[in-house]
């Protein structure tokens, strides 16, 4: 039953994610008085370019032909290891959540040096834009898990959330509150939306992600854009999942409390990726040399998190 | 109201005082730092209001009202009436950059937790052990007055100083007596009140309040 649950956590990360993104469209388009695409839109998107051919540009090697795969091959692995249906899955108390920094960063390493390898000026610009924004992600998610972990006593994901599913209380103090507010602009960043990017446009200068795959076409882009939302969908179930997680099933071995979890995943995180898509319409996309102010920010809200622990003790119940 | 949740709601509010001050040091618009001064100003008055209510003092619900009145809606008050209404209304130039400003503060906090580590082993309540956010937030106003060029920003930066000052009274002893209190505000708001007068009068003759770009007063 474990690994069934795995597995079913695995694929239904898989289906809704394109469908979560195209919600995500649909609430800004009706935000900002359009109607707005389909919510099938997205999949047909991905079945359309599944059906394309492939075109390498000349000269390019291994690094731009085996970005996208590794792209979503380390987006699956990551959620295989997030507590997003269940508190106990295979291997769950192996799982850091060092690892699922590691885990992004193969992946944006991995499409940055395909980036690279197409050697034209938008795929390199791409490339180090993102790799820069990536780099000063890294100090803050450390620093927000660092003040999680001293809530629940280990940096284990699913520990956590079952120290906060344990003693709910626990939420509800200052250094929890800045911690919530740096990872919130970190899985921003991280997932590329405004207003560090802006995932629907691609104007020369200002796209970061979208430059960095210019090149990358049919077959190859639909595993880009799965893992791309994929990973946004990810992000947002941990951030839930480690500040509410009401609903997560406790074990692995009752049909019910499965179903109950998964149900519960979806509408959360409908629910967040719906509010970050409506908040989205009241803001600009920030000009580049202002983003390390805005990363610079949400260290100081981890750092900050860490610093209150100390001298706000937690207080048990 | 039992110590449990004192304690957790005493704490989240002087979480709050902490982040808007973090919060002045961030922004660049003159009224949104104004905003951030009263938001401010609200925290502060709510730990009076709950320490008031936790030890059934009258006098100290009666002081975080005077607290509301003046620091939220007086001082934040005038020092917008120092903000040009046409014209320049953002901060873009500062002697030390935002980004490196807000790691500043980060490193301030963590600096005030070390420095105020002896004095809260004196009496190691939950209370007293949330002091370093006072301090922090009395540091990061200096280091404000010191980096920032616009008046209005050092006028905040002066009445987050006072701000400061108070948080740290509250959490050490349940408030100062009235009357040390209401001196002490008559004493800030005249000066704001002096400053900003000044200030626009200098405007009006100079047409610039940067002091690099004075000609007439320098030495």
């Amino acid at each position: 039953m474990s690994y069934l649950s795995l597995i079913l956590q695995i694929t239904l990360i898989v289906v809704i994610s394109p469908l979560i993104g195209q919600l995500m469209i649909k609430i800004k388009s009706k935000a900002e008085g359009r109607r707005g695409p389909s919510l099938l839109q997205g999949v047909r998107e991905l079945g359309k370019l599944l059906k394309k051919g492939e075109i390498n540009p000349i000269g390019t090697g291994s690094a731009f032909a085996l970005a996208p795969a590794i792209y979503l091959v380390s987006t699956l692995v990551l959620s295989a290891i997030i507590p997003l249906i269940a508190l106990k899955l295979p291997g769950s108390s192996n799982y850091d959540l060092f690892w699922v920094v590691g885990i992004l960063l193969i992946g944006t390493i991995a499409l940055g040096l395909g980036g690279l390898d197409t050697a034209t000026a938008f795929g390199g610009m791409g490339a180090s834009r993102e790799l820069m924004v990536a780099a000063l992600i890294e100090p803050s998610i450390l620093m927000a898990i660092y003040a999680l972990s001293i809530r629940a006593n280990s940096s284990n994901i699913f520990k956590i959330v079952h120290a906060t599913l344990s003693n709910p209380q626990q939420i509800a103090s200052p250094q929890s509150a800045l911690a919530l507010i740096g990872l919130v602009i970190v899985v921003v960043a991280e997932a590329g939306r405004i207003p560090i990017d802006n995932p629907s446009t691609h104007l020369e200068l200002t796209m970061i992600h979208e430059a960095m795959v210019l090149e990358v076409n049919g077959p190859k882009l639909a595993m880009v854009k799965l893992a791309s939302s994929m990973r946004l969908v990810i992000l947002i179930g941990l951030v839930v999942n480690l500040f509410f997680p009401i609903g997560i099933s406790y074990s692995t071995s009752s049909v019910g409390s499965i179903i109950l979890g998964i149900v519960a995943l979806v509408i959360k995180v409908s629910l967040l990726a719906g509010l970050l898509a409506f908040v989205e319409v009241f803001l600009a996309k920030l000009r580049l040399f202002r983003v390390p102010e805005l990363l610079a920010g949400s260290f100081v809200f981890g750092f900050l998190a860490v610093t209150a622990s100390y001298f706000l003790p937690v207080i048990k119940a | 109201m039992s110590v449990g949740s004192f304690t957790s709601l005493f704490y989240f509010d002087i979480g709050a005082f902490l982040f808007f001050t973090m919060a002045i040091a961030w922004r660049k618009s003159l009224f949104g730092q104004v905003r951030l001064l009263r938001a401010n100003a609200i925290a502060l008055f709510l730990l009076g209001l709950l320490s008031g209510i936790y030890a059934k003092d009258a006098a100290l619900i009666g002081l975080s009202i005077v607290i509301l009145l003046v620091r939220a809606y007086g001082i934040p008050t005038i020092i917008a009436r120092a903000i040009p209404h046409s014209g320049d209304q953002w901060e873009s130039t500062r002697v030390v950059n935002t980004t490196a400003s807000i790691l500043i503060v980060a490193a301030i906090t963590a600096f005030a937790y070390i420095l105020t580590e002896p004095l809260v082993a004196l009496n190691p309540t939950k209370r007293i052990a949330s002091l370093p956010v006072g301090v922090s937030a009395l540091l990061i106003a200096v280091f404000l007055i010191v980096t920032r060029r616009r008046i209005a920003t050092q006028l905040i930066a002066f009445a987050l100083f006072d701000n400061a000052i108070s948080a740290c009274a509250f959490v050490l002893t349940e408030g100062v007596p009235l009357v040390v209190e209401s001196g002490a505000l008559l004493d800030v708001l005249l000066l704001i009140f002096v400053l900003v007068a000044l200030a626009s009068n200098m405007r009006s003759q100079t047409q610039s309040m940067d002091i690099a770009e004075l000609r007439e007063l320098h030495e």
